[in-house]
């Protein structure tokens, strides 16, 4: 028989490192909370017994508070779990305990895993193990995840979990708590049906019994004048500050870390702007120097251009007679020519060096320090600090990105993140090509697609949270403490990120050179220009190739931006022409992967209207653009 | 009639307004319920207090409903503003129980003079609601604010970097905001620490740093433990 585990604790607490220990399979790990949005599940071994293991995201109580948390509580109420498996952060025993009590209550049987443990040794905690191992009543096992420490022991407690005896005294509210256990099956679903009011309708159906469960929540409610999920967690937390007093010990001195000084420089803007500045200037040059200009400059013009592309047009020339196929793998739309030294070689050197840094970036727990700095600038424009992470993924793919969205509490955020995601931030790929092109006029031409793009974000950022409805929530956020990035960690997301680029994305670009092929060979393409030449050659003045990289943008936009690259190669394009394409391919519409998540996420109705909305503004922008450098004559 | 008496009745009108009933019948049933109305009423019965009150220009009965009347509540309000500033002081300052200080809180309400009536509401660093959850009507003091007396309960939001102390309530209406706070480890008796408070507050609290805006942080109210001396964190907050 196979066993069912979940892992389940606060975020940033490593459930997705101790994860890939048990599975051998690795999911992102990075420190910033929230990460995992998803359930990922996978298969492993625990001595001879087969197991699944759901990995769920990071929340602080089982009762959720977001859509994001709403997961949790489905796995560990609807679904059969065997053992679960809890994580916790050993420098703050008190919240993993209130999630203990939770599973307690639920009477799931679970292991307490308290990871960690080296940070916690380095602020002077230490927690007797076997003490409250004791009090529990179940294992208790300490680790550090990241280094292996404690995952032998971990694996060995696991199939031995026991039920909890950790039980809170809730005073006055006892007595209706027995009554709801009865009504819905256990103490846990009882305290939750009193917290959460919604919770009573999920999960009965019976209209009788539900009507009986809401008359003593009801009456609950009016005996108390404090929220009952407030006197709850009250109740709660007295009984587990009981028990950490009773097994934690603090060694009064523990200077202040290195880290935490520097943590403090960057949360201050004084210091944390320039900080900020300097680790942009740091990712141009790692990710727009050695990546889109030293790297893609060899692999495109050294490997592909002199050795593969002469090799295989030579071969096709010579030994394969049949002028279709030949020009199908290296014509002007070939397999070879267009889709693989595309993908290999502009977008890939490119894609490799950003994976590094943005990894790099993410282990280190800066993330969340950026975001206390842009809060105020992102509530001007509707959303708060918490959607920088959104923001920034999407320099990675605003794909991946747009999920991630859901992180945000309010409908109104997700709304807006997703259209500025689908508006204005270039991905990766996309990014470096507009670095390795505006390279080519100067670095005014960056600043000044720089600027017109992130007017854009701001104008309709700002519009849309006063024409959206809705409320704007709360900032709160954890901050991870910094930590030094683990090289093999860094290595392992690389290489996954890699291994997904390669595995998803190139073959898009297969298929839409494919597509561009045929409507080529057909001669559709054609028509498509000159169907779309009055706005591409007439608005906004750029030659009616162009119309071709647009519409090679919506397979995915790092593929038009190539395909722009490679006019301006060919000196189709001037300056100005460069510099408008580049504003509108990058405020074009969202890729098709892109589109299809925003569906998912979203709805087919904001979907649609985003898609519109973004195709109109793109193509008006630049216009205006044109319009403005033509009337200023500026030609960089 | 003995004053308290007076006194306690229109504090109770104060609450049956509150509770949107403000009708007779509801007096009536309620008023000997409330504290220790017995002991200084001594069997008067409730229609009496009433006839006595609208007799003295306290409050008007329409449709058997009270109204009060200027007079009357500003009498109700002065009281409640006093018994809900007590019992604020006996939890967050002498560290009594919820259960403990209703009764405490009645007798002391009587007794409390304007002047100390301030006094008690700037050391509390003018809360504005009692620890039941109950709205404590704001004095002069509150609006001018000029802290003559050093708060000794203050909002985090006018706490400076470096200072620490207790979280003894909070007084955020919003439910949402209330249970992340509180799962989030910021709830009464957590011990914390300001990290910083400009662009974003950063608060330090078991072991965990949060960042939450100023207008969050404001609904946040702690004892200090430390920092009575301001000059020394301004200057260490010119530091960092």
């Amino acid at each position: 028989m196979e066993y069912t585990i979940a892992l389940v604790g606060s975020p940033n607490v490593g459930k997705s490192v101790i994860f890939s220990h048990l599975t051998g399979k690795y999911v992102t790990v990075s420190n910033y909370p929230g990460t995992t949005v998803e359930l990922s599940r996978g298969k492993g071994l625990l001595g001879m017994k087969k197991i699944e293991i759901v990995d769920t995201p990071g929340s602080n109580s089982i009762i959720p508070m977001s859509e994001d948390e709403e997961v949790t509580r489905e796995v560990l109420i609807s679904e059969t779990i065997d053992y679960v498996v809890q994580v916790g952060d050993e420098k703050n025993l008190q919240r993993a305990l209130m999630i203990s009590s939770e599973l307690s209550e639920l009477e799931l049987p679970f292991t307490l895993v308290l990871n960690m443990a080296d940070e916690a040794r380095r602020k002077g905690i230490t927690i007797d193990v076997d003490k409250l191992s004791e009090i529990l009543g179940v294992t208790v096992v300490e680790t550090v995840a990241v280094e292996g420490k404690g995952i032998p022991k971990l694996k060995k407690s696991i199939l031995d979990s026991s039920k909890s005896k950790l039980k809170v005294n809730y005073g006055k509210l006892e007595e209706s708590i027995e009554k709801l256990t009865e009504i819905l099956g256990n103490r846990g679903k009882a305290i939750m049906a009193l917290s959460d009011e919604s919770f009573v309708e999920r999960i009965l159906k019976d209209s009788e019994k539900i009507q009986e469960a809401k008359k003593i929540i009801e009456k609950e409610k009016k005996s108390i004048s404090v929220p009952l999920f407030y006197f709850i967690r009250e109740k709660r937390r007295e009984e587990v500050l009981r028990i950490t007093n009773n097994v934690k010990k603090e060694e009064g001195y523990s200077k202040t870390q290195l880290s935490e000084k520097l943590s403090n420089l960057t949360l201050n803007p004084i210091t944390g702007i320039p900080i900020f500045l300097g680790i942009l200037l740091l990712l141009y040059q790692f990710v727009g120097f050695l990546g889109a200009q030293l790297m893609v400059d060899f692999l495109e013009e050294e490997l592909f251009e002199e050795i593969i592309n002469p090799a295989v047009i030579y071969i096709f020339d010579n030994y394969i007679v049949n002028d279709f196929i030949s020009r199908l793998f290296v014509g002007e739309f070939g397999i070879v020519t267009m889709a693989l030294t595309y993908s290999i070689a502009i977008i890939l050197p490119i894609v490799l060096t950003f994976f590094i840094a943005f990894g790099l970036l993410e282990d280190s727990g800066y993330f969340p320090r950026l975001a206390v700095m842009g809060n105020k600038p992102l509530k001007i424009i509707g959303i708060n600090g918490k959607a920088i992470l959104p923001l920034i993924l999407g320099c990675g793919c605003v794909t991946m990105a747009t999920i991630t969205v859901r992180t945000l509490d309010s409908k109104k955020e997700r709304i807006i993140a997703t259209l500025l995601l689908a508006l204005g931030i270039p991905c990766s790929a996309q990014l470096a090509v507009i670095f390795a092109m505006a390279a080519a006029l100067s670095f005014n031409a960056l600043l000044f697609i720089f600027l017109v793009v992130l007017i854009q974000l701001i104008v309709v950022g700002a519009l849309s949270s006063k024409i959206i409805k809705g409320e704007s929530s709360d900032f709160i956020m954890e901050l991870p403490p910094l930590r030094v990035p683990k090289f093999s960690n860094i290595l392992y997301k690389t290489l996954m990120r890699l291994e997904w680029y390669i595995k998803e994305v190139i073959p898009i670009f297969i298929l839409g050179t494919l597509f561009l092929f045929f409507l080529n060979e057909f001669n559709i393409l054609e028509i498509i220009e000159s169907l779309f030449s009055p706005v591409v050659v007439g608005f906004l003045e750029l030659p009616k190739e162009a119309a071709r990289a647009f519409l090679m943008g919506f397979f995915r936009r790092d593929y038009g931006a190539a395909g722009l690259f490679q006019l301006q190669d060919l000196g189709i394009l001037s300056n100005v022409q460069t510099v408008v394409s580049l504003i509108v391919i990058t405020l074009f519409v969202p890729c098709i992967a892109n589109l299809f998540v925003i569906i998912k996420e979203r709805g087919t109705k904001i979907a649609l209207l985003i898609f519109i909305f973004v195709l109109l503004y793109a193509i008006f922008v630049g216009g205006v653009t044109n319009i403005f450098l033509k009337y200023t004559g500026i030609m960089f | 009639m003995k004053d308290e008496i007076i006194e306690e009745s229109l504090e109770y009108i104060w609450t049956m307004k509150e509770q949107n009933d403000v009708s007779v019948d509801n007096f009536v049933k309620g008023i000997y319920t409330r504290c220790d109305f017995s002991q200084i009423a001594d069997g008067i019965s409730p229609e009496s207090v009433l006839d006595t009150l609208k007799d003295n220009g306290y409050i008007e009965i329409e449709n058997n409903n009270i109204k009060f009347l200027k007079k009357g509540e500003e009498i109700g309000r002065k009281i409640i503003r006093k018994h809900r500033l007590t019992e604020r002081l006996l939890k967050d300052i002498l560290q009594m129980t919820i259960d403990e200080i209703e009764e405490p809180a009645c007798k002391l309400e009587h007794k409390i003079t304007e002047g100390l009536e301030d006094s008690i509401c700037g050391l509390l660093g003018h809360p504005s609601i009692c620890p039941h959850g109950f709205e404590i009507p704001t004095g002069s003091c509150c609006k001018d604010a000029s802290k003559v007396l050093e708060p000794i309960i203050v909002s985090l939001g006018d706490m400076e970097a470096g200072e620490e102390g207790t979280i003894m309530y909070l007084v955020t209406k919003s439910h949402p905001r209330l249970q992340r706070l509180s799962t989030m480890g910021l709830s009464p008796g957590s011990k914390i620490k300001i990290i910083q408070t400009f662009p974003t507050y950063v608060v330090e609290a078991d072991e965990t740093q949060i960042a939450l805006e100023k207008n969050i942080a404001k609904d946040i109210f702690a004892r200090k433990t430390n920092g009575q001396n301001r000059f020394r964190h301004r200057h260490r907050k010119r530091l960092f």
